[in-house]
């Protein structure tokens, strides 16, 4: 691209520069060509009458014709050749006087009619004349009169004046050249950045910047390259840590199922190979099917989950109070297992979402709270709103979770105390369900907690 | 007939290894997290300790530490089998090292091979009017010697390790003879036929059907 607005801009211009040039030559030279002509018409003319006058007035005075006609020549000459002018008599075409250095003898080969003047350019040895010829007056067209004037000088004044203009053409062409590539490069240089930045980031380096100065349409697209850029790094970062969170859960799962399989397996081959009484036996099975059944727990788990991801949920409005009696209801049982008693406040009327699934959510939290909980302890469901939102929470006195593991919980299989919670039935991916849960009903999932205070755990419904 | 503390976090794991270990003639006791251990250790002297690396409140590699100063024997017990994971228990010093899921034979077998190691593996066994010196080759029948040929007693050996399981015909001829024994699986039941008839363990060691062979001890 540069090269060829280089290529163009340079040969438009040589085009441009140098027919002017020899245009303008050519004009003076024309100019200066004409104003010969016509002084050497004009002084043909007047050598031609005063020889003539003169010519008369010999004659007049009975003086001889032809030693007239040399005389008044050879006076006439002497004048005239210090001015570059020569001379020639002719008689019936044929050269009678000359002050030619050259001159040559030749039949000049045309005749002239009276009051009938020619004028041409002719070469005689080196040099350049021009001539007029025209009838002596006075002398019924027996003499001509021929006026040659040297422009051989006038000729090699022109040539040195075209080879000097061609001379400052080319030093001009020159500092054109130079010019012309210092401003494309200056003009060029943002996309020369530009292109460099793109293949940079082409190549992964997704943190390439160009750097924006001044404010002209280059700098423009210079920032919005950059926006794109931007974009591109802030896509290409958010795919990549989901790549890995997804990599990061399959890893997870696979150690998840690994460990239930590996028991499955090896009270299986107990069973199989071992000596053992039939008590042993209906012990390893009922390992067998626990640990099946907890498979299938995080089977039917990942399946919910995944369920959710692809849900569009029908929002309605749910009554607080009979979606906390409709909760209560599902956990009466484990609460009371647990000696564990459960307390609510509410202070609005409804939330907007779907019933069954915050029944869910609610359920999963309270069971959390439960595992997390001595017997004896107290879970508070609340329902209010919090700077204009309606707020969801369910806070336990429990043993809290580590401050430095808040942030984990909601992974998928992450469990703040894994065997406590696996032997009560957990497979870690509670909280991942409550939290997809709440990203359907456009609510944050927030958690507060204080190790042996006990913890509270938030949704916040930021739409309705 | 060792001592054998199991530390494992996950249950049925943990008692799984405890009954595998159990039928072999070991005393096992299982702890659930790294903080028992230590406590356990006071109270007992352990012939060897199966570690499990991720722990509650005490990893593996933390617990070693400890453990180590008493000299008592180690083999890591973990899912992560990385090859980094394993140089790093092994420098540590454990002995060995158990990558889940693992075989019934394999825990068996590398429990005993560390058992050997440390002398602390089962020198005489009796069974009935059956005594077999497993160091001195010999078997006695009501305190007399059998004539018994290095092959049998190979065999022998082998049912008498890894009593109360079950063996294949191949399995039995890999870990008697070793892979490069010439001879097929009917060789097995030859020499079973001809250890039955000479120590007179008819009813001990027993066909499994559809399985091997098993030589059944109650304790």
């Amino acid at each position: 691209m540069k090269f060829r607005t280089f290529i163009t801009t340079f040969t438009l211009f040589l085009i441009v520069f140098f027919s002017s040039l020899f245009f303008i030559s050519i004009f003076i030279f024309n100019n200066q060509m004409d104003i010969i002509k016509e002084s050497g018409i004009n002084e043909h003319y007047f050598i031609s009458s005063s020889f003539g006058k003169d010519l008369m007035a010999i004659v007049d005075r009975g003086g001889n014709l032809d030693d007239a006609i040399e005389q008044l020549f050879n006076f006439y000459t002497e004048y005239y050749q210090k001015q570059g002018v020569f001379l020639e008599l002719l008689s019936q075409g044929k050269i009678i006087y000359s002050n030619l250095p050259e001159h040559s003898d030749e039949l000049t080969p045309y005749s002239t009619e009276s009051g009938i003047r020619k004028a041409t350019f002719h070469n005689i040895g080196d040099s350049v004349y021009f001539k007029v010829i025209g009838e002596l007056p006075g002398t019924d067209n027996r003499f001509n009169i021929q006026y040659l004037h040297d422009i051989s000088g006038n000729l090699k004044a022109w040539q040195k004046t075209q080879r000097i203009l061609l001379l400052v053409g080319i030093v001009f062409t020159i500092i054109l050249a130079v010019s012309l590539q210092l401003i494309l490069s200056r003009v060029f240089e943002p996309l020369d950045m530009v292109s460099t930045a793109s293949r940079k980031i082409a190549n992964g380096q997704y943190d390439n910047r160009i750097i924006v100065s001044g404010r002209n349409e280059l700098a423009e697209m210079a920032e919005s390259f950059n926006n794109m850029a931007e974009e591109i790094q802030r896509r290409i970062t958010q795919l990549a840590e989901t790549s890995e969170q997804k990599q990061q859960f399959v890893d997870n799962l696979a150690h998840e199922i690994r460990t239930p399989l590996t028991s499955v397996y090896g009270f299986a081959e107990y069973i199989q190979k071992a000596t053992i009484s039939d008590e042993e036996k209906m012990f390893a099975a009922s390992y067998i099917m626990s640990e099946s059944q907890y498979m299938l727990n995080i089977s039917n788990r990942l399946l919910e989950l995944a369920t959710l991801r692809n849900q569009v949920i029908k929002m309605k409005v749910v009554n607080v109070n009979s979606l906390f009696e409709h909760s209560q209801k599902s956990l009466a049982a484990k609460l009371a297992e647990n000696q564990i008693s459960l307390k609510w406040k509410i202070d609005i009327d409804s939330l907007y979402g779907d019933k069954d699934l915050l029944q869910s959510l609610l359920v999963n939290f309270t069971d959390n709270a439960i595992k997390a909980c001595n017997p004896g302890g107290v879970i508070v469901w609340n329902a209010y709103i919090e700077n204009g939102c309606r707020v969801l929470s369910v806070q336990d006195n429990g043993w809290g979770i580590p401050q430095n593991e808040i942030n984990k919980v909601i992974d998928p299989f992450y469990r703040v105390d894994k065997s406590r919670n696996r032997a009560k039935g957990g497979v870690g991916l509670g909280l991942s369900i409550c939290e997809q849960i709440a990203n359907c009903h456009n609510a944050v999932l927030s958690i507060e907690s204080l190790p042996n205070v006990g913890t509270i755990v938030k949704l916040t419904f930021t739409s309705s | 007939m060792a001592l054998i503390l199991i530390v494992e976090d996950e249950m049925p794991i943990n008692i799984l290894i405890n009954r595998n270990l159990k039928l072999v003639g070991h005393e096992c006791v299982s702890v659930y997290d790294g903080e028992a251990v230590l406590e356990m250790i006071q109270k007992y002297t352990f012939d060897l300790i199966l570690l499990d690396i991720m722990l509650p409140k005490m990893n593996g590699y933390e617990v070693l530490e400890t453990v180590k100063e008493m000299n008592i024997p180690v083999i890591f017990l973990t899912s992560k089998s990385s090859l980094s994971d394993r140089v790093k228990g092994l420098t540590l010093g454990a002995d060995d090292y158990i990558v889940k899921p693992f075989e019934m034979l394999e825990l068996q077998a590398r429990v005993e091979a560390v058992l050997r190691r440390t002398n602390k593996e089962q020198k005489f066994f009796v069974l009935n009017n059956v005594r077999v010196d497993l160091d001195g080759r010999q078997a006695f029948l009501n305190n007399e010697l059998v004539d018994i040929t290095p092959q049998e007693f190979d065999l022998l050996v082998v049912l008498i390790r890894n009593r109360n399981i079950a063996l294949s015909r191949e399995k039995l001829l890999e870990l008697a003879w070793g892979y490069d024994f010439e001879g097929d699986t009917r060789t097995v039941d030859v020499h079973i036929t001809k250890l039955r008839k000479k120590l007179g363990l008819d009813n001990y060691i027993k066909t499994v059907y559809k399985l091997g062979y098993r030589l059944e001890v109650v304790d």
